[in-house]
């Protein structure tokens, strides 16, 4: 079994090969791709790829929020929490099921290294929710925009993961806690699985600073044993500066020497690769610069807002100063998923350490100003991919490392300190989903009466990352590299319950 | 209390105890067996049932009520006689004597159904036959885990013995102890590096600059006949000045070096004139400095009482100054903690470390060990002004600094009920006592030096060389003269000169004298410029009105009014000089401003570098042989370099680790005798190529089968860029250089500005280090780097001197691709290679060939 598996990647590994061979080594060949492209003759990715079986989308767009969203803030309302505001769990009904040590310590990784104190003083919800649309999906209001969406938008309430801490950033990406080190991320097994539906940009490209160097840093876009070829491309979005060195310091170098220098060096690098045919690094390096000749003026193109019209760009929140960045970074990711673009990495909230989302502390404040950050951005995204028809085969996913407590940061009952913020909370959380083949006005898994453990539906982190896979066409269960070992929660499962 | 009521006291509690608490098996025996069997022991068998009878969940309130089975009592057993034999009773010891014995009767010995799933305590579980098919298996690992080398990187460092080996390949320990590791998976270590490769690596790794063509021909007919030129060319690399860069940058990297930041002219983060630091470090490595020595001089050279250049040391400490003191102080005990010492003592700022044995205090005690310091420019000789140049040195501001613990790390709430003493994590043994230091005078009055004195007087001789006048320059001599009676008296203070005595009375009233004349002559001499300028000005107003212009009169009037006001304040001042002159004489003379030091330091700093670097401290030669190991291999034996805690990477060779760590400090902390050891091992020397059996056993060459594959960091690409085309300034030290120039600067890149918002951009596509930390480098492959290396300025100009280089200009085309492959590469062309270009050049020039081999994958990778 494990034999016809390998069998399997590697027989789509060189039928990509062979198409890249064929159609696009060569570099007119490569210009020639992106010439269909842009005729709108986009090859089906199946085609194009080492797809499992026929996909449902082409590109996945995957927002993350660092430093921990609340999910009773946004997508996962508990009036519970307003009626028993003030009081301890111990004083609820659902005291016992929330704080049975052993539901306490089951989803955590070496829950003995993990301690975290519970904070049992509940926090009533920061904000209103509101019903929104046919489906009466309920939405904080702090997401206006996302609210107009809700008949659109798959609401994954029972998602948990293992870390209580931001090493939690790196565990949404990979699935494996960050003392084991780096892990293949969910892109880049997208990455690896599809190869590139456009040679002229990077398969897999990332916006945004990452987390910081405590929670995964370059991890969290990173490749690991996959190889560095199969790792995110990070990109500018700022349409003046959208790539350094994207033109020669020669005075007047014709595109013509350009394409010869290319050309000795892949020969050359061709011939190293002989000579070390199991370098991952030097194969890594060939495609670097394969890409970086192409990206020389696709890149510039991609950026180039001009083209877009002040209704698009208003769409998105650009001509609002709260929203205008990350505006930006959603406008670049339909326009880079209109080219093929396989996985578009958004981060939101770098901060050095924890990230912004990280409210220990006025929860209110820090949230709300947030979210006026990405709530026109996300929700423009998802209409505009809507009006061009993209949706159907655009998967936009939206999520953090883990939700927050129930109950407020508190120190003591002596304090004069009041608790407003909520602490890192791995339990229950909600993931926000649309698009790409998953239902719309959908409520999945369920925490519960407080907002604290996933009990209906619960799905591991990597459960997102198989659906995500399998909508592209790729088996979880099929990606593997002899001499790898995966876990089976590694792998994860693909949750069809949400898919159309 | 009589010895009655004592016994009452304690049957009294023992009976307590028993009531209030369940008993449960103890858990100290639990872990600890747990702890023994490592993942041997499946999860069933680590219950309280392996020892007692019942379900295990109740909660039973005595051993009556949760008795032992046969196993359990077996164990007790075995205690009491182990104890009455005065033998140590310990639950491994028991374990260890009942492994072979067959408690439960049931033919099965303990440790056989410990290992095979199966219950040594009750008769009726015994092993299944598919399991028993694996007993030898199972025994062989358990046997092996406990053999096995144990990692306690809190306990104090014993250089393990070096395994007798017969393995031919084995050049020094370091192999003995990878062969070791290679046998037991029936690895072999591959074969040497070419001789070419094996220059490169080591120029690369040991000063940062490729070998040029002549030393690249002159090693390889030497090695040919003569192995050992190798270790020749390690020593001549280790003395080359471009080691203390190389390695600087390592370090700094570590240390977190990072130029001045902040808005416009703020001082944020950091010190203006840091690199004096660097230079220091530079310096330092390069005279082999022991890493103690570098470590202690960095926390306290000051209390040392170090003077001068040596004070460069300090930049350590100046460098995380930050204009918010809590952020300044979390940095120092976070960083510290972790580059020095291994472990993330940051984390115990908002409570106890979750995973490591540091309680909430520790952080605190560790703050309150820099608590009292701050930091302070000294002058350097021949320049009075701090702000151009100055060397930024740590201080003791107060030897009381008192520090508190936050409730939760929030500054918002200090614990004022309860000052936290300095002190150092109990866990990692040690002693720790500071002692208050008095400073030298000269210590504490540093503008006191010779010279100071000797620049202000030249200051001022300078300024009466450009006097206009006879008066102006009359000025600055009376200037001088009440500046060197000054000088006078603080030289007999310095000696002990108390203000009571009479000779400091005589002095006082001297230079009070001498100050009089001088601000007499002054008021003259400014009195006699304000004339001048109210005549001019009257002049002024003449002519104005002459002209008939309104706007102009009024301007003009106005002017003269100005002058007037300040003839006007002058000739009073002059009046009230004069009057002074004939004042009787007192001894209140104005002192000189200067920057003087509390004079005493509270020794809080140097106690804690004298426990980091003591023989008996765990982690410092761990950590510090670690980082070395690091940038030699492209991975610490601890990969975590900054963590070795519970929540750190395993290390692959802790043996090693631990033996390389004691020879560091045999060796007097010298770390060039490290990187010699490392250097000139069979290990190091191993080719990087690939071997599909090996790497199917082992694919991340975690056992060192082969060297790994390399890439030149950021600054290495810049660097070798400019060399290999001659163009390299190779002058050590000085100012940081502008980032903006970086595309044109010939200095070596360690020289260039680096700070928030202010880094080289050409680095940073390479990885290279973020200035908030960066405790080990990257290795990406991205576009980026592609478009740097063949869009760039740099390498745009490089090959350009590359090929228009006068020794080349002659050659004809063939000859011309051997001898650039050579200088880019390193390595002799291919005959295909040469083909490709040489058709390559029927339509293109040299100068498009050698920038395609400034991006070949060869020149970045270090093989």
């Amino acid at each position: 079994m494990r034999a016809s598996k390998t069998n399997r990647r590697n027989s789509s590994e060189s039928a990509r090969r062979d198409f890249i061979k064929h159609a696009g080594m060569s570099l007119s060949g490569l210009a020639l791709t992106s010439l269909l492209y842009r005729d709108g003759q986009l090859l089906s990715a199946n085609e194009l790829s080492g797809a499992h079986h026929r996909p449902k989308a082409k590109s996945v767009i995957w927002i993350f929020l660092i430093g921990g969203l609340s999910h009773l803030e946004s997508f996962d309302p508990k009036p519970a929490l307003n009626e028993y505001a003030g009081k301890t769990f111990d004083e609820t009904p659902f005291a016992e099921q929330v704080l049975d040590q052993e539901k306490l310590n089951e989803n955590l990784l070496d829950p003995s290294k993990q301690k975290r104190e519970v904070y049992k003083k509940i926090m009533p919800l920061q904000v209103d929710y509101q019903a929104c649309g046919n489906s009466g999906l309920e939405i904080s209001n702090w997401f206006p925009g996302l609210q107009k969406q809700a008949d659109n938008l798959c609401l994954l309430r029972g998602m948990w993961t293992i870390d209580n801490n931001h090493g939690a950033q790196l565990t949404y990406h990979t699935g494996r806690k960050i003392t084991e080190g780096a892990f293949p991320t969910v892109g880049s097994w997208v990455s690896y699985g599809l190869g590139s539906a456009n040679q002229n940009l990077p398969e897999y490209v990332v916006l945004g600073n990452p987390s910081a160097d405590c929670c995964g840093a370059a991890w969290t876009h990173g490749a690991s044993y996959l190889g560095p070829k199969h790792a995110g491309v990070r990109l500018n979005v700022d349409p003046d500066q959208p790539l350094s060195f994207v033109q020669s310091a020669v005075k007047d170098q014709s595109s013509e020497q350009q394409a010869r220098n290319f050309n000795l060096l892949n020969k050359l690098n061709g011939l190293a690769a002989q000579e070390f045919p199991d370098d991952s690094d030097l194969k890594a390096r060939i495609r670097s610069y394969e890409l970086a000749f192409e990206m020389q003026t696709s890149v510039p193109d991609l950026m180039d807002f001009d083209q877009e019209t002040a209704a698009t760009r208003s769409l998105y929140g650009i001509d609002t100063p709260e929203s205008q960045d990350f505006g930006r970074k959603c406008l670049a990711a339909r326009r880079m998923a209109e080219q093929g673009v396989r996985f578009i990495q958004l981060f939101h909230g770098y901060r050095g350490n924890a990230g912004a989302w990280d409210s220990h502390r006025d929860l209110k404040k820090n949230h709300s100003t947030l979210c006026k950050q990405v709530d026109q951005p996300i929700a423009g995204l998802i209409a505009d991919l809507k009006q061009r028809g993209m949706l159907d085969e655009t998967m936009v996913v939206v999520g953090s490392e883990f939700g927050r407590t129930p109950g407020a940061e508190f120190r003591d009952d002596n304090s004069n300190v009041k608790g407003s913020g909520r602490d890192h909370h791995p339990h229950g959380f909600t993931v926000m989903c649309s698009g790409g083949g998953v239902q719309g006005g959908k409520i999945h898994g369920a925490t519960d009466e407080l907002g604290f453990h996933a009990v209906e539906n619960r799905h591991y982190v990597t459960d997102l990352h198989a659906t995500v896979l399998h909508q592209l066409g790729l088996d979880s269960h099929l990606l593997e590299l002899p001499g790898r070992k995966r876990l089976e929660s590694d792998i994860g499962e693909v949750i069809h319950d949400v898919l159309v | 209390m009589n010895y009655r009521s004592l016994i009452v006291v304690r049957i009294f509690f023992g009976w307590l105890l028993l009531t209030l608490q369940p008993i449960g098996a103890n858990p100290v025996h639990r872990s600890t067996l747990v702890k023994h069997f490592g993942d041997l022991l499946i999860t069933d068998l680590r219950g309280c049932n392996l020892c007692h009878l019942g379900d295990g969940q109740s909660q039973p309130s005595s051993l009556e009520e949760f008795p032992h089975n046969a196993f359990g009592d077996h164990l007790r057993r075995m205690g009491e006689e182990l104890v009455d034999s005065g033998r140590d009773d310990s639950i491994v010891s028991r374990l260890t004597e009942l492994a072979d014995a067959d408690s439960d009767q049931d033919g099965y010995s303990n440790l056989t159904e410990l290992l095979l799933e199966s219950h040594p305590g009750d008769d009726e579980v015994i092993p299944t036959d598919a399991l028993l098919q694996l007993r030898d298996e199972r025994v062989t690992a358990y046997d092996a885990m406990r053999s096995a080398y144990v990692w306690r990187p809190f306990d104090p460092i014993e250089q393990p013995a070096i395994p007798e080996t017969e393995s031919r390949w084995v050049r020094n320990p370091i192999d003995v102890f990878i062969t070791e590791k290679l046998r037991a998976r029936d690895l072999s270590p591959q074969s040497e590096a070419d001789p070419q490769r094996l220059l490169r690596r080591i120029y690369l790794d040991l000063v940062g600059l490729q070998p040029t063509i002549s030393e690249i021909q002159s090693f390889t007919d030497e090695y040919a006949s003569d192995p050992s030129s190798y270790e020749r060319v390690v020593d001549r690399l280790l003395e080359h000045p471009g080691y203390g860069e190389r390695w600087g940058r390592h370090w700094m990297d570590i240390w977190r070096y990072s130029d001045w930041s902040g808005y416009k002219d703020a001082l944020r983060e950091s010190q203006r004139h840091i690199w004096h630091w660097r230079d220091w470090i530079v310096e330092s490595l390069n005279e082999d400095l022991g890493y103690d020595q570098i470590l202690t001089r960095m926390l306290a050279a000051d209390e040392l009482q170090l003077t001068g250049k040596d004070l460069r040391a300090t930049g350590y400490l100046a460098r995380n100054f930050h204009t918010n003191r809590n952020q300044w102080m979390d940095n120092l005990v976070k960083h510290t903690s972790q580059a020095f010492m291994g472990v993330t003592l940051g984390c115990a700022k908002c409570h106890d470390h979750m995973s490591d044995p540091f309680p909430q205090t520790d952080y605190y005690a560790l703050r309150a060990v820099f608590e009292p310091h701050a930091i302070s420019t000294d002058r350097i000789p021949g320049q009075l002004d701090i702000k151009a140049n100055g060397i930024p040195r740590a201080y003791d501001r107060s030897v009381t600094a008192k520090t508190y613990l936050f409730e939760r790390g929030d500054e918002r709430f200090p614990d004022k009920d309860e000052i936290i003493p300095p002190g150092v994590p109990a866990i990692l043994g040690g002693s720790f006592y500071p002692e208050t230091i008095s400073l030298t005078h000269s210590n504490a009055n540093p503008d006191q030096r010779d010279f100071v004195r000797m620049d202000l007087i030249e200051s001022l001789r300078s300024k009466q060389r450009q006097a206009k006048t006879d008066l102006e320059a009359e000025v600055h001599e009376r200037q001088i003269e009440a500046l060197q009676a000054e000088f006078e008296l603080e030289a007999e203070e310095a000696n002990g000169l108390a203000e009571t005595s009479e000779r400091w009375q005589e002095l006082a009233k001297g230079v009070l004298a001498l100050q009089r004349v001088s601000t007499s002559v002054s008021a003259t001499w400014q009195l006699q410029v304000a004339e001048e300028s109210l005549k001019a000005a009257e002049e002024a107003l003449k002519e104005a009105e002459s002209s008939g212009d309104a706007s102009a009169i009024s301007k003009a009037s106005k002017q003269r009014d100005t002058h007037q006001k300040t003839l006007d304040e002058r000739t009073a001042k002059q009046q009230a000089a004069e009057a002074a002159m004939n004042e009787p004489l007192t001894t209140k003379f104005s002192r000189r401003e200067q920057t003087t030091y509390p004079s005493q330091s509270s020794g809080r700093r140097l106690a804690f570098a004298k426990w980091l670097v003591s023989p008996t401290n765990p982690l410092t030669a761990r950590v510090a042989v670690n980082h070395l190991w690091n940038r030699h291999f492209g991975r610490g034996i601890v990969a975590s370099t900054n963590d070795f805690g519970n929540t750190g990477s395993t290390p692959t060779h802790p043996e090693l680790l631990d033996w390389l760590a004691a020879e560091l400090m045999n060796q007097r902390w010298s770390m060039k005798s490290i990187h010699r050891l490392i250097c000139t091992s069979a290990t190091y020397r191993m080719s990087s190529s690939l071997n599909h059996e090996s790497r199917s056993v082992d694919p991340d060459n975690q056992l060192y089968w082969r060297q790994n594959i390399g890439r030149m960091e950021g600054e290495i690409v810049r660097d070798n860029l400019l060399y290999l085309s001659g163009r390299l300034d190779q002058s050590v030290g000085g100012a940081d250089i502008d980032p903006n120039l970086a595309q044109k600067s010939r200095r070596r890149s360690i020289y260039l500005r680096h700070a928030h918002e202010k880094l080289v951009e050409f680095i940073q596509i390479f990885d290279g280090p973020a200035v908030t930390e960066c405790y080990a480098r990257e290795n990406s492959i991205q576009p980026h780097q592609a478009l740097a290396l063949i869009n760039s300025q740099l390498s745009v100009d490089a090959a350009r001197a590359v090929c228009e280089a006068p020794k080349r200009v002659d050659l004809n085309d063939g000859d011309f691709v051997e001898q650039v492959f050579l200088t880019v590469l390193g390595r002799n062309v291919t005959p295909e290679e040469k083909k490709h270009c040489l058709d390559f050049l029927e339509t293109s020039d040299r100068f498009n060939l050698t920038l395609v081999l400034l991006n070949h994958n060869d020149f970045v990778t270090i093989r």
